[in-house]
């Protein structure tokens, strides 16, 4: 028997503590103000990227409010939504914003601390809120989404903190999820539970922070869950996809993919998709067999992982002519065969951009420093809108697309 | 009439020894109630609450044991403010397992002490009046309720967490021989003033009483398997002691507990 770290001290002082929790619970997490939710990167933990309920303009938009931030990464974290409010970190910073006029409702700064990921909704089940897990310097923590009280000795409303996990660097069980200094894969939230990665994959309760279970591997991009199972890059010599049972971390299968440099999965149809530099790989989730290639043409590259838009996919390449012509695509494939249905020219894209997602039928490309809107049906481009640079990748609400650059969040309206 | 001797650590812990030594039944008795606390601990691992197993580390943060869950997972931690919009199922459920281990554990402390006055287990037993149970009770609640006002206030302000915290501390230790007063018949009020009366130009000495059995109790925690039983042998010495300064500092104690066996020998400390 290990020392229980339920002490006697303890449980007394839980007794007073609890009193406590019951007088602020039952006053918690009133008045959620409803709207549309992305509540994590590319919207839900399969990576497809696409959300059918949601519709970006189909217009030129119109800026309905800017928020200027101050993060001066090379990368821009992406911004989420969910019940009214537009979730943003940068720097030690992260703010809950009005989604209807981006006026700051509450925020929190880390000291010293800095917030290192789109943060992601999570369904806490013993709390009336839900979560806001997200990674920051010291591994990972919970918030509770609605802002807590505001109290009279406090000036404002704040995010109240639930859990963290993960200690510092040199902690042996922590390395577990030990991360790197800079931006971090986005946690993916299913349900109540959260997938962390860092040097291995960690699975969270989102309400208590447990540990239900991890696995050293070297995932370092963002894994794909869909149907139970949690789809992760795996690299040892070559790269190959592994597959674990999501509730308890046990390996299901491995499928060797080559050499080549890292992937990040896509879960969508009974099938994961993996890009690797000239080749789209379809990979069977029951047999592990790859069931389609698509290659890239000469002198072509794919520089991002694909969106899925329900049996069809659309992947971005860039393209040279040998010399100095350079050039950039879209391609449209079914799903299920990896047929190609349509390309067109799209702008230059840089070496590894932001994967594009979908909203209804409209395709959102993050590039560089513009965001590109195509028409999913036939490839054509709708609208683009200029930022400065590294704009991030895009949380869309009805009719509204929430994104950040270097030096602003935006809230983009327009007809849908 | 009082008759004061000085309180020493380590004499005060022999003789506490000594005296669980008399009674080995109540040595059980404790080990009862540790398996009782793990027991629960347990039902609460599957409470998904931040807060699940506390160990309270300072006012402001609780550091939850994960690795007990059977998953060699890293520490998890919360603060406070993780009590913040819990479900009131969750927190209903948490305070009756909270309310009975608290109370179990609060009606062995006082067995115990009344078999350690009286000679006898049984004696211990039949001291269990409701009366004095709800002293116990009360004086342990009315403890908690006041710290918990000073924690939340800190809470609110955190510049006085240090003050808070040695107020705490402070207070504490001038309440270290309360309970075996309280057991031996007096009043609440009069258990508290005799217990800050009696410790008052001992508190050093009772400081250091504290921190060895608190260093002694996070040791044999960490042994492997038998970890919490001997950290219930600890606590029972913890118990034995503060009966102990209760004698020392104060001899004309009116002890009206049952006598069924031969009372112990009078305790001088040496020197």
């Amino acid at each position: 028997m290990r020392r229980p770290a339920l002490s006697r001290r303890s449980l007394l002082s839980g007794l007073g503590l609890g009193a406590v929790g019951i007088g602020v619970g039952t006053l918690a997490a009133a008045g959620a103000d409803g709207g549309p939710s992305w509540p994590q990167y590319r919207y839900d933990a399969t990576g497809a990227g696409y959300a059918p309920d949601r519709t970006a303009p189909r217009d030129e938009p119109t800026v309905r409010w800017r928020y200027e931030v101050e993060h001066g990464g090379f990368s821009s974290p992406a911004p989420i939504c969910h019940d009214g409010r537009v979730f943003q970190s940068f720097g030690e910073r992260l703010v809950a914003l009005d989604a209807e006029t981006g006026a700051v409702a509450y925020e929190l700064t880390n000291r010293d601390r800095r917030f290192l990921s789109t943060p992601a909704v999570a369904d806490a089940a013993a709390y009336v809120s839900p979560a806001l897990v997200t990674a920051w310097e010291q591994g990972y923590q919970s918030l509770g989404i609605d802002g807590g009280l505001d109290l009279p000795a406090t000036d404002e409303r704040a995010f109240t903190s639930r859990w963290h996990v993960g200690e510092e660097s040199d902690d042996a069980i922590g390395s577990t999820i030990t991360l790197d200094s800079g931006w971090q894969t986005p946690p993916v939230v299913v349900s109540g539970t959260v997938f962390a990665t860092g040097d291995g994959i960690a699975a969270l309760d989102a309400s208590s922070g447990r540990v239900r279970w991890h696995r050293e591997t070297s995932a370092l991009t963002r894994p794909a869950v869909a149907g139970g199972t949690v789809y992760l890059p795996s690299y040892g010599g070559g790269a190959s996809l592994v597959a674990l049972d999501a509730s308890t971390g046990e390996r299901q299968w491995e499928t060797s993919l080559g050499r080549g440099p890292r992937i990040q999965p896509v879960a969508a149809n009974g099938l994961v998709y993996v890009t690797r530099d000239e080749r789209l790989v379809a990979v069977d989730t029951e047999s592990s067999d790859i069931r389609w290639r698509f290659e890239a043409g000469e002198n072509e590259r794919f520089v991002t992982v694909p969106v899925v838009r329900e049996d069809t996919l659309f992947i971005r390449s860039r393209w040279s002519d040998g010399e100095d012509g350079y050039g950039g695509r879209l391609y449209a494939l079914d799903a299920a065969s990896g047929t190609e249905q349509w390309a067109v020219e799209t702008e230059i894209p840089g070496d590894d951009e932001i994967p594009p997602v979908a909203a209804g039928d409209t395709l959102l490309l993050p590039d560089q420093d513009t965001l590109l809107a195509h028409d999913a049906e036939t490839g054509d481009e709708l609208w683009r809108f200029e930022g400065t640079y590294n704009v991030s990748s895009p949380a869309v609400g009805d009719g509204t697309v929430y994104l950040s650059d270097a030096d602003a969040v935006y809230a983009l309206e327009g007809s849908a | 009439m009082t008759d004061r001797q000085p309180v020493r650590v380590w004499d005060t812990l022999r003789e506490a020894l000594r005296r669980l030594s008399w009674h080995p039944t109540v040595v059980v008795l404790f080990l009862v109630a540790g398996l009782l606390s793990v027991g629960v601990e347990q039902l609460m691992l599957l409470d998904p609450v931040p807060s699940t197993t506390t160990t309270l580390v300072s006012p402001f943060q609780v550091t939850v044991d994960g690795t007990i869950s059977g998953t060699d997972g890293p520490p998890v931690s919360a603060s406070l403010g993780a009590f913040y919009g819990l479900r009131l199922p969750w927190l209903a459920a948490r305070l009756v397992m909270l309310t009975v281990t608290s109370l179990g554990t609060l009606a062995v402390v006082v067995i115990g002490i009344a078999a350690i006055d009286s000679g006898d287990l049984r004696a211990g037993f039949d001291d269990l009046t409701p009366e004095r149970f709800l002293r116990a009770v009360g004086l342990t609640v009315g403890i908690l309720a006041g710290f918990g006002l000073l924690v939340g206030l800190a809470a609110l302000v955190p510049v006085l967490a240090l003050p808070v915290v040695l107020a705490i501390l402070f207070v504490l230790l001038r309440l270290f021989v309360a309970l075996p007063l309280v057991v031996r018949g007096h009043g609440l009020r009069r258990s508290v003033r005799e217990s800050w009366r009696r410790v008052a130009g001992h508190g050093v000495r009772v400081l250091g009483i504290v921190l060895v059995l608190g260093l002694g109790s996070g040791l044999m925690g960490e042994v492997p398997l038998i970890g919490v039983l001997l950290d219930e042998l600890v606590f029972a010495v913890q118990i034995s002691a503060m009966t102990v300064v209760a004698d020392l500092t104060g001899s004309s104690d009116t002890v009206s507990v049952t006598r069924s066996s031969p009372p112990r020998p009078p305790y001088r400390s040496r020197g």
